[in-house]
């Protein structure tokens, strides 16, 4: 059984994956129609799986700490308290899911996002501070950009918003253009790379 | 029952904000507390999802679809030191898959529709759309030469890379003064909740335990 | 002046609980006391509106609300004043999530807004999550009819509305949600429906530009503050429009944190510190 341990196997699985993927929506044929459909239903269904690799792992990180006692295992027990509340109260009914998830669960998160909100605000304080051309223009496009997102500058000052939608609509969309350009090049050079051999993180 | 998920949630809220006078247990409870009711709804979902596309359909006389969950349920041998391996399987369909149908995109998409604005009749525009059309063909080719790592960046290519750096941090310095502009939502949403009645009472409440606990504390 | 100078070096060095505490007072203020600050309206919401306003009823919208509960600030209110639009104008509404949390929170959205005498089923259905991302936005692009039950277990036949469903192109419009990178939407629709509008947070906004410019994508709205300008065009004040009050006022406090921030550096550069 030693060709199971094979890496030309998920490496061939890859392959013929990316290449239905990738082609088959342009091959009009019907049998080609039939594969790339039934791919579909095959990888829809493993996605589904792969969410419960992060259930167990988390399952499993809890469970092994209140097992072992070690510190601040008392939150692990809040976990799986909470997790059994939120699956028992989506099966129970429609109502009752969407009270624990609208009126609880939704609101608590945000207060917990919250801190992204305090974190940056410090963080841009020492961000935005001109240290050199870079930083003059980053800091140029951040305020303007700040400008713009606080409604009272844009109604009193017609010019801000004048301004803001240059800069997103010439500069910083160039900009942002090239990364485009860049992230698809970049995926598919990476595509190819696995496909060769040299990218293992998926293929191992 | 309004008024009690009302009172709950500022409760929480509270509990999670006191995180910005000192690191405290409540900051804790709130945050594992969303780890599990997450964790919750995704078993919930992904049971319910199951279900949908592969029970009914297998009962339903689609018995080929075994073969994907077998592969599926191979993901989870990455538990297993031994059998790690077959997990290989599933992540190479998934990511092959995954990667074929952003391909097979990503061409017309964002390398072929990107570039096509550039083809502008000079002619019909007028000079401010012209000077609009270079800034953004100076930033795009500029940007993409800051990304050539093919050769080192001196001469024209160093150039055209510094100015690609300038452009990007005036893109990254809009999408930093966004990001504050919606990061502060989170903040002023919650104040808005909590400035209503009855969980306006639970403000002062908060303040005197803090209050109280820098005394106790003997000020530090 | 020295007195300014120790006030500047004392926020150099505690800066943080100052800032904290003076967003939260900011934050409160609005809320307590109600400014009416006015806004300006994009053009970019004024496009999405008219193209929503150009809808005719009976016509199917596609809306995916593909975010999760704890973003729900930053996209939550624009996709309600959006949706209660599209209810406005009696097109039929036809939900797909491609987030875990989608489902949830369109029925969250749905409580939250007037649907009129809409009928489950006949003018708009929840079709709930479809797994894998871009492959499952991808196979829904293949063949809407792939999904054979909606949120709550209807099997899709027995759903009016389904019944004209029977390709991509039978939708008029594309309305998606998203806090992220937005590549995987507009990459599988585009070109698949007639127009595209995102409502997006305003931390993509500028990798969302080369869309629009491109006409990939029809129109957007960044995130809240796209939310209130919608909800001003149709004179229906909401949630978005009570959150702007405190928005100006916070961004005018670190707007004046950056210019403190830079007073602080220059003035430790120039004396050479």
């Amino acid at each position: 059984m030693s060709w199971v341990r094979r890496r030309e196997i998920p490496l061939l699985i890859f392959a013929i994956t990316f290449i239905i993927g990738c082609f088959g929506y342009y091959i009009e044929h019907p049998a080609m129609g039939k594969i790339y459909s039934t791919l579909f239903d095959w990888v829809l269904l493993m996605s589904n799986l792969a969410l419960g690799t992060g259930l167990i792992a988390m399952t499993l990180y809890h469970g092994k700490k209140i097992a072992k006692r070690e510190k601040g295992y008392e939150m692990s027990f809040v976990v799986f308290g909470a997790l059994i509340l939120m699956f028992v109260s989506c099966y129970a009914s429609p109502a009752s899911r969407e009270y624990l998830y609208a009126k609880i669960y939704t609101p608590a998160s945000i207060a917990i996002l919250c801190f992204t909100g305090f974190s940056e605000i410090s963080g841009l304080y020492r961000a935005f501070r001109v240290r050199s051309v870079e930083a003059f223009f980053l800091a140029l496009a951040g305020f303007i950009l700040l400008m713009h997102f606080a409604p009272v500058y844009g109604f009193f000052i017609p010019g801000v918003e004048k301004v803001a939608s240059w800069l997103l609509d010439n500069p910083a969309m160039g900009a942002s253009r090239g990364i485009v350009i860049g992230v698809a090049i970049g995926t598919i050079a990476i595509a190819i790379r696995v496909l060769l051999g040299y990218e293992k993180a998926y293929t191992g | 029952m309004e008024v009690i998920a009302s009172l709950i949630v500022a409760i929480l809220t509270l509990m999670a904000w006191s995180m910005l006078y000192r690191e405290t247990v409540f900051y804790r409870f709130v945050e594992h507390l969303i780890i599990g009711f997450s964790m919750g709804y995704t078993l919930y979902i992904t049971i319910d999802t199951l279900k949908k596309i592969w029970i009914s359909p297998m009962l339903a006389g689609n018995w080929i679809l075994i073969i994907p969950a077998i592969l599926g349920f191979l993901l989870y041998t990455s538990f297993s030191e031994r059998y790690r391996y077959l997990s290989r399987w599933g992540i190479a369909a998934i990511a092959g898959s995954g990667a074929g149908f952003a391909v097979g995109r990503a061409v017309p998409v964002q390398i072929i529709g990107q570039i096509k604005p550039f083809f502008l009749n000079l002619r019909e525009v007028g000079a401010p759309a012209i000077i609009n059309w270079l800034v953004v063909i100076i930033t795009t080719v500029t940007t993409l030469a800051y990304f050539t790592f093919t050769r080192e960046h001196k001469g024209a290519l160093g150039w055209a890379a510094k100015i690609g750096r300038w452009s990007m941090m005036a893109a990254f310095g809009a999408t930093f003064g966004a990001t504050i502009g919606c990061d502060l939502l989170y903040i002023i949403e919650r104040c808005i909740f909590l400035h209503k009645a009855p969980q306006v009472y639970l403000l002062p409440i908060a303040i005197i335990v803090i209050v109280v606990d820098i005394l106790r504390r003997g000020g530090k | 002046m020295s007195e300014k100078g120790g006030l500047i070096e004392v926020l150099g060095r505690n800066y943080r609980q100052v800032i904290w505490i003076g967003v939260l007072i900011l934050c409160f203020l609005p809320a307590f006391v109600p400014l009416g600050i006015p806004i300006s309206i994009d053009k970019l919401t004024i496009k999405a509106y008219k193209c929503i306003e150009e809808l005719e009823p009976g016509d199917l919208v596609l809306v995916s609300p593909d975010f999760t509960p704890g973003m729900w600030v930053e996209v939550g209110p624009a996709m309600n004043a959006i949706m209660q639009h599209l209810f406005m104008k009696k097109v039929r509404i036809v939900i797909v999530s491609f987030y875990i949390d989608g489902p949830v929170l369109a029925e969250k959205i749905l409580r939250e807004i007037d649907i009129g005498d809409a009928k489950y089923g006949v003018d708009y259905v929840n079709l709930g999550y479809l797994p894998g991302m871009e492959t499952a936005m991808a196979a829904f692009v293949e063949n809407p009819r792939r999904i054979e039950y909606d949120y709550y277990g209807t099997p899709v036949e027995e759903l009016e509305i389904m019944k004209d469903v029977k390709s991509i192109g039978d939708f008029k419009l594309y309305i998606f949600a998203c806090v992220t990178w937005p590549d995987p939407w507009i990459r599988q629709f585009s070109g698949k429906v007639p127009k595209i509008i995102t409502v997006i947070s305003p931390a993509a906004i500028s990798l969302v530009m080369p869309y629009v410019s491109g006409g990939q994508l029809y129109s957007m709205l960044p995130g809240t503050k796209g939310g209130a300008e919608y909800e001003a065009l149709m004179k229906r004040p909401g949630v978005a429009t009570s959150i702007m009050d405190a928005t100006s006022l916070c961004l005018t406090f670190v707007m004046l944190l950056v210019i403190v921030g830079n007073i602080s550096y220059w003035r430790k550069r120039l004396r050479g510190e």
